[in-house]
């Protein structure tokens, strides 16, 4: 069974981009620890040959044709889509600089 | 208290004039902007009073009668999880991180609901992001208990659960992928129905864990939910995972009498264990008794791998999720603090964007990280996977017994709100019931059967193999009629 201590919170923190003051890192080492101690029951299952379960169906996962549909427009003739992006500028998601 | 309980009462009061698709709308728009149970986060005024409108004007040029065949669901006027897309309508699925998100599309389960004639009221609290059963985790603040306001309302779809038992909307959509349809709706005494997985579209509704996700309905009534399933329910290219098969029918096929002489019904051991609360054990027990009064048999079953569904839960459902949740990146999802354009990497921007996740969230992503990570990876991920086919086995082998299996919703009535916040594992626990049928897929209901001392409603879930939706409502329709009625 793993060891779940600060170091292991912050590394894996860091790899899912999360920030997490010194308060929270402890609650965690708690929290994540007692359920990953709680998961560990799964070792005594015996599971030798078992096919893993990915999917919630038993048919393979279709794709739809790759067909563009006609983009939509908001009452002023704005691309609806842009109601969802965190910032815009001219018709366009504005994203960070990242060089 | 409402006087109509079922669609069709809503429908027949149409048809002679005693209201109007409007005049309901208004009435529910009003309750639930005067309500402080915190289940809706918005309103949709203007766009439900046109719809309400559309709706009267329907009515009016069918000869002053709903067109019940081609419109079902004509003027119901509904409340929409917070997690599911609407169109131009604010949809935070519970989170800061999607504050202000306004998607362009709406959800295939709400497009076709419309198409029939539902009137979507408002957009209802919920678990931010569906983590959490007892909806104490909204970035919002918690939503309370239709009549006990210390107890929480369950969770995920506490809002869903609230709204509909307090009658701030008639019918409520809610997304189930541990219990969160099935458990609010025992704990506040309606009927709450997971449709088997793949039935109802996934697409416009805010990913949680894919392979678990399904949308379903909380109504006064199983022939509603029957009813609200079918509509919305059948194949929708826009979701890879939606089954094929057609569900036109469900309501009527549901509407009939099941065949109780003779009905197996399964009794799993795992699910009847210590700690159940005695009144909970005892409306079970009691409701059972009298199905076998009228001739069903009830046969004890072993679903061995039981133990293990909330660990395995809990290691897929994260994995999923932290996944899942990688494009709440400030980019193509989220909000974007100003803070966050200073950064100077990107590795800085995105850690700023994320701070907007809650404290459950983040916990569940630290989890499903860890469980995908380097080293870990087969210890955790793989090994639930493969104790999933297991648990999944179980109830195929269970079914070559039975027809249907009944348990308990949950262990307890609901409980008081604060009472498990602190304490992540026990909050996980209470979805001991409900876990192993998402993790197989299985169709489940909720429905109410009595009531503890302190007039805390219980639930009881019946379970079927996948894709008898049917035979699940229909049991539970008889179950509904042995208590009286509808909730």
């Amino acid at each position: 069974m793993v060891e779940v201590n600060e170091a292991l919170i912050r590394k894996v923190a860091e790899l899912a981009r999360l920030e997490c003051s010194d308060a929270e890192v402890s609650e965690y080492v708690r929290s994540v620890g007692d359920v990953l101690g709680y998961v560990a029951q799964l070792e005594e299952v015996d599971t030798k040959g078992v096919e893993p379960m990915t999917h919630g169906v038993d048919f393979v996962l279709r794709a739809r044709a790759d067909v563009a549909e006609a983009p939509k427009f908001t009452a002023d003739g704005k691309p609806k889509v842009l109601s969802a992006a965190p910032e815009v500028l001219y018709d366009g998601y504005k994203v960070p600089q990242v060089l | 208290m409402m006087q109509y309980k079922t669609v069709s009462e809503i429908h027949d009061a149409f048809d002679r004039g005693e209201t109007t698709p409007s005049a309901l709308t208004q009435k529910f728009l009003d309750r639930l902007k005067k309500s402080d149970h915190n289940a809706f986060l918005t309103a949709i005024d203007d766009r439900a009073l046109g719809q309400a409108k559309a709706a009267d004007e329907v009515i009016r040029t069918n000869g002053g009668k709903v067109p019940r065949a081609k419109m079902p669901l004509l003027g119901v006027p509904m409340g929409i999880k917070d997690a599911l897309c609407i169109d131009g309508v604010r949809t935070t699925c519970g989170s800061k991180m999607l504050e202000n998100y306004i998607p362009p599309y709406t959800a295939t389960a709400v497009a076709r609901l419309e198409a029939a004639g539902v009137i979507s009221v408002g957009k209802l609290n919920m678990d931010e992001f569906a983590m959490g059963s007892s909806n104490e985790n909204s970035a919002f603040g918690p939503v309370l208990h239709p009549t006990h306001r210390d107890r929480v309302p369950g969770g995920s779809s506490g809002g869903s659960s609230t709204a509909v038992a307090a009658d701030l909307c008639f019918a409520a959509l809610g997304s189930d992928t541990g219990g969160s349809i099935r458990l609010p709706a025992s704990f506040c005494g309606v009927v709450g129905f997971k449709p088997t997985y793949g039935r109802v579209s996934r697409f416009g509704l805010v990913a949680f864990a894919s392979s678990l996700d399904q949308i379903g309905p909380l109504t006064h009534s199983v022939e509603d939910a029957a009813l609200i399933a079918e509509v919305m329910g059948g194949f929708d290219p826009k979701d890879s995972t939606s089954n094929p098969a057609s569900i036109q029918g469900l309501a009527a096929e549901a509407k009939k009498q099941i065949e109780v002489k003779g009905l197996r019904i399964g009794i799993p051991k795992q699910y009847f264990i210590d700690g159940i609360q005695a009144e909970v054990r005892e409306a079970i027990e009691s409701t059972l008794a009298e199905l076998t009064r009228r001739g069903a048999k009830l046969v004890p079953i072993d679903l061995p791998h039981t133990k293990y569904a909330v660990s395995t839960y809990y290691v897929v459902a994260v994995s999923e999720a932290s996944s899942n949740l990688s494009r709440m990146d400030g980019i193509r999802f989220g909000v974007r603090p100003k803070e966050a354009m200073e950064a100077d990497s990107p590795t800085e921007f995105y850690k700023r964007v994320r701070k907007n996740f809650g404290p459950e969230v983040k916990r569940r992503i630290i989890l499903g990280t860890f469980a995908l990570s380097s080293g870990y990876f087969d210890a955790y991920y793989t090994k639930a996977c493969q104790v999933r086919r297991l648990i999944r086995q179980d109830f195929e082998n269970a079914f070559q017994q039975v027809d249907l299996i009944a348990t308990p919703v949950s262990a307890t009535t609901a409980f008081k709100a604060g009472d498990k916040a602190k304490d992540p594992l026990q909050m996980y626990l209470t979805d001991i019931f409900t876990i192993p049928a998402s993790l197989a897929g299985l169709p489940g209901i909720s429905v109410p059967c009595g009531q503890d001392q302190a007039g805390l409603p219980i639930g009881m879930q019946i379970l079927g193999p996948r894709m008898e939706d049917v035979r699940v409502l229909q049991a539970a329709n008889l179950i509904e009629r042995i208590h009286g009625g509808k909730a």
